[in-house]
């Protein structure tokens, strides 16, 4: 009797959080292919009626205007995948060797520059954008995609990730393969890559999705348009809105709900066995 | 102390390898040393150099200019250490009270998002079916980019056509202002955090409740302990690490907090959403005031440290 009970408790407090999950998005989506004729694309919500949850009026009006011509939302896209596919790469790259490094060799100063690796990753990005501005001033990289893409390739906890990672790995293997003649270089490759796989696609996950995410840096060093990235065009899209240009701005925000979903969600098991393996073992 | 040992076994000594003392770089664990002494910087150099130049170079700037006169840190010349701005941020209300709204916004939005993600992680492992459907669904704020979530939220919450109003109405309550109003736009602004972060931080929490072993709940059960007392005294220290984490994470990205008030509020109505973060990106974005805005990164820099270290402190005791 009390276990059915605290079923029917668990299993409640679960549809209500799924619920209040599932319904604003499933409304955000049916509302953004609705037509304004008639009383704007808000007419069922309020007052509510049901209705507002069934697409009875299929309209793209606001998905063509978000492409249409003069619009800065297809160049955006396209910077925003060109910042996104450099850091991925060239982010999972450098941590990973960052990573392997410490885990493999002792060194002079390892101890000191592993503490100061998880010092910066206790320091939130956000807190220091406002003076990466200046740092790019000094460089002379405002308004180029370079400051978007520089400050977050280096990440210390994916370093700190990796090398945990590789620490756990049998010394015997690199014996093995030092005593057949293999280089440093064929051992990375042959070794250690293959085996951390998975913490390569949570690599590639977590420098994705931190890009596709970012909006602050974006705002902070970018100015022209044609540089902007789509958050940032989303952004802008959302401050001019009137009534009626609310159709473009739902329309950019499933765009921008939808494209990670399909691009990470194949990859999803690996990203939150490794994630969350790092996280909880302290 | 009255209980002197006189004899101790002779403890057997782990490694007979006399630790290295000479400094030079090896394989781990006491490994051959290198070939190419230099090949370990070199591996490190990539991440070194972005660290040093894009995180700890802007750290150092930001305390660099904070110290310099208004007019000085403007033109970019550094001449002499002032405290100006740091006596400004104190002594002017408008910033004391981002400063308390801040707080506010970050020690609710940790607090809330926890017992949220606890709550549903202890659900989830007591539903007996079900739980990866449910989780499914958890998964998807993940990838949800914080503008998107601004928008989605302020349709909803729009006082005239938004649909929690349209419900309200429905049912009798009278329309609400929400982000339009003075006394409930912190509130939205807290509501919406909650929504976008507690399905993380549930499967952070579902993953550990998952690697304790069943047999301590069990016996409490025998021993006929209630839910509620079982919670107080197995789950809750049993989860301390993961709590600890949590709340450090989550304090120090509720203090940085900027989004909402940038896409949403615009620090208002009035001063109720004027976080210090946004208060220091309009300083630099739109007063030029570099002096004002670093001091106010440095003050919260500061104050995420001494919050990480209290919470560090208080939650370590004895097991460490």
């Amino acid at each position: 009797m009390r276990r059915r009970s605290t079923q029917a408790v668990a299993h409640s407090w679960l549809v209500l959080v799924v619920l209040i999950y599932l319904v604003p998005i499933v409304l955000m989506i049916v509302t953004s292919f609705r037509s304004p004729a008639g009383g704007g694309v808000f007419r069922d919500w309020s007052p509510f009626s049901f209705i507002a949850f069934i697409p009875y009026d299929p309209d793209f009006e606001g998905y063509r205007q978000l492409f249409a011509e003069g619009s800065v939302f297809p160049q955006a896209m396209l910077n925003t995948l060109i910042v996104c596919a450099i850091t991925l790469f060239v982010g999972t790259i450098v941590n990973m060797l960052a990573g392997f490094t410490f885990a493999y060799f002792d060194f002079r100063g390892s101890g000191v520059m592993f503490a100061l690796l998880l010092i910066t990753f206790m320091v939130p990005f956000e807190a220091i954008v406002i003076p990466i501005l200046s740092i790019m001033q000094g460089l002379n990289l405002v308004d180029t995609l370079a400051a978007v893409i520089l400050p977050t390739i280096a990440n210390g906890f994916l370093v700190f990730m990796f090398r945990q990672f590789y620490r756990g790995i049998p010394r015997d293997l690199r014996e093995a393969a030092m005593i057949d003649g293999a280089s440093l270089f064929t051992i990375i490759m042959r070794i250690y890559l293959p085996l951390s796989r998975p913490l390569m696609v949570t690599s590639a996950i977590v420098l994705f999705i931190s890009q596709w995410q970012a909006l602050f840096l974006p705002l902070v060093v970018l100015r022209s348009p044609d540089n902007w990235v789509l958050q940032l065009a989303l952004a802008s899209l959302q401050g001019t809105i009137q009534l009626p240009s609310w159709g473009p701005v739902l329309a950019a925000a499933v765009i921008l709900l939808i494209i990670p979903l399909i691009l990470v969600a194949p990859f999803m098991r690996y990203f939150k066995l490794s994630l969350l393996d790092g996280s909880t073992r302290g | 102390m009255a209980n002197p040992v006189v004899t101790r076994p002779p403890t057997k000594v782990r490694s007979t390898k006399v630790p290295t003392s000479d400094g030079a770089a090896r394989l781990s664990g006491n490994g051959p040393k290198l070939r190419f002494q230099g090949t370990p910087y070199l591996l490190i150099l990539p991440v070194g150099l972005f660290l040093a130049v894009f995180t700890l170079l802007p750290f150092l700037w930001a305390v660099l200019i904070s110290l310099q006169p208004p007019l000085q840190a403007s033109s970019g010349a550094i001449s002499t250490v002032t405290f100006a701005n740091f006596v400004h941020i104190f002594t002017d209300p408008g910033t004391i009270n981002s400063l308390i709204v801040t707080i506010v916004y970050a020690a609710a939005t940790t607090i809330l998002i926890i017992a949220v993600s606890v709550a549903t992680a202890i659900a989830l492992k007591t539903v007996t079916r079900g739980s990866g459907i449910y989780q499914l669904v958890l998964i998807i704020p993940l990838t949800l980019a914080p503008p998107v979530v601004v928008i989605l939220w302020q349709a909803l919450f729009d006082p005239s056509s938004g649909a929690v109003n349209g419900v309200l109405t429905q049912v009798g309550i009278p329309r609400q202002g929400f982000y339009e109003s003075t006394s409930q736009a912190l509130l939205v602004l807290i509501f919406m955090a909650v929504w976008s972060n507690s399905g993380f931080w549930t499967l952070v929490f579902l993953s550990n409740l998952r690697t304790f072993s069943t047999e301590v709940f069990e016996a409490a059960a025998v021993d006929g302990s209630g839910p509620i007392r079982t919670f107080v005294s197995i789950t809750f220290p049993l989860l301390r690490r993961t709590l600890l984490l949590a709340s450090v994470v989550l304090s120090t990205a509720g203090l940085v907090v900027f989004i909402p008030a940038q896409l949403l509020t615009q620090g208002g109505p009035g001063d109720a959403t004027n976080f210090l973060m946004y208060q220091a990106a309009q300083d630099i974005l739109r007063f030029g005031q570099p002096g004002n805005a670093n001091a106010i990164v440095v003050v919260l820099l500061a104050l995420i440290g001494i919050v990480a270290a209290v919470q560090f402190r208080l939650m370590r005791s004895d097991d460490a």
